[in-house]
């Protein structure tokens, strides 16, 4: 029965193990999917490569489709999986100050770091600016503690907030992601190319 | 045309994969599961409880995380109850104005006057689906006597026995309201040394993205 941690099937010791040995992959693959490359993650934001915004929904996909049928079959207690609480005045004041990040360094956070270990310059330079960014943030923290708590909805999900049942919302997920996937394929030829 | 095949089987999946779930009783499924033999498991190795040091520690930092649930009656916790703590009676610990108090995110430690009464709403609560509960080794009664009238380590004692006494002989007068021995043993420190705690941690926010 999954969630093993929770279930008690290892240790909080072994769960980091886990972490770092998933961190390691996930970066790994991150590399090789060309997501270390500064101009090649830009490109999204011209329509000329979409390959970010495809990788993204597929792992969207893929998770949900995974543990929606885990759980069908009684292999996942789902309630027992943590869910990032929703702060929507916050999050959307920070999703798009990360987004005028991504398109200025032409990195995310984590993309950054994998960039950095494969000796781009341009990496090391976004680290520090995030540590720097993390830096103010902490200092000007109480200034900004009502934004950051702003239009908190607690641990809500698609179907909590809309009232429809998991599989329906996870259809119209997929068809989002199909939608996506097309048109951003249909972006891509119109402002097609690489050259940047 | 081999591409185009490769990606209308893909899509195809998904969408088939898709509205298999949109007709399948999912939330049906997803009905919270209490592993009973995994309980059993806890209780045979008695890690459903807590110490009082350790409840202690975490009245006196105010842990924001910790929630002290007193079971008892109201007139024993009228009485005396342990600083912060909330009273819930055991016959009310499923009704709405209990969950209203009850947060499925805190660490929950119940207090009863022994043992049975909290293991029983042990029980309840972690069938009801709240993770992190644990019953107050010995309950009120043992805690009245700790924080009291704490037993002296005598004989071949180690550190650890002599700063639990101490620390249970600071705390007392903070814990029970009361000054007696406050003034007496000036030498004691609260420990510097931290009690490992046997709660797991919540789980940590992991932030995924990219």
């Amino acid at each position: 029965m999954a969630p093993f941690y929770k279930f008690g099937y290892f240790s909080e010791q072994t769960g980091f193990l886990i972490a770092l040995i998933l961190g390691i992959g996930f970066g790994f693959w991150l590399e090789r999917a060309g997501f270390g490359n500064s101009r090649k993650l830009a490109l999204q934001f011209y329509f000329k490569d979409i390959t970010v915004l495809k990788v993204m929904f597929t792992a969207i996909v893929v998770a949900m489709l995974g543990l929606m049928y885990l759980s069908l079959f009684g292999w996942l207690d789902i309630s027992k999986v943590y869910i990032n609480p929703t702060y929507i005045g916050a999050q959307a004041v920070g999703g798009l100050l990360l987004g005028f990040g991504f398109i200025i360094g032409g990195y995310c956070p984590g993309t950054a770091v994998v960039g950095g270990v494969t000796g781009r310059i341009d990496g090391y330079i976004f680290i520090l600016g995030a540590l720097f960014g993390m830096f103010v943030f902490g200092e000007m923290f109480p200034a900004i503690e009502d934004l950051f708590l702003s239009g908190n909805m607690g641990d809500v999900r698609l179907m909590d907030y809309f009232n429809w049942s998991s599989g329906v919302t996870a259809l119209v997920v997929v068809l989002l992601a199909i939608g996506m996937f097309i048109g951003g394929e249909w972006l891509e030829r119109k402002y097609g190319g690489q050259e940047a | 045309m081999k591409n185009l095949n490769l990606k209308t089987i893909g899509f195809g999946t998904l969408i088939l994969l898709g509205l298999i779930l949109a007709f399948s009783p999912v939330d049906q499924m997803a009905h919270k599961h209490v592993d009973t033999a995994f309980l059993l498991q806890e209780i045979s190795n008695q890690s459903h409880y807590v110490a009082p040091d350790e409840v202690a520690h975490w009245v006196i930092d105010k842990d924001p995380s910790v929630q002290i649930i007193d079971i008892r009656s109201k007139e024993d916790y009228d009485k005396y109850h342990i600083p912060g703590s909330e009273w819930i009676p055991l016959a009310n610990l499923l009704s709405d104005e209990a969950k209203d108090i009850l947060d499925p995110d805190k660490t929950i430690v119940l207090a009863s006057n022994g043992n049975s009464k909290a293991a029983q709403a042990w029980v309840l609560l972690k069938e009801a689906g709240y993770d992190d509960v644990y019953v107050l080794m010995g309950g009120m009664n043992y805690w009245v006597q700790v924080f009291t009238n704490p037993e002296k380590p005598n004989g071949a004692y180690t550190d650890e026995e002599i700063f639990a006494y101490q620390f249970r002989k600071a705390a007392g007068p903070v814990l029970m309201g009361t000054q007696v021995a406050a003034s007496t043993d000036t030498e004691i420190n609260k420990p510097k040394k931290v009690i490992k705690r046997r709660r797991k941690k919540p789980s940590k926010k992991l932030d995924e993205g990219c």
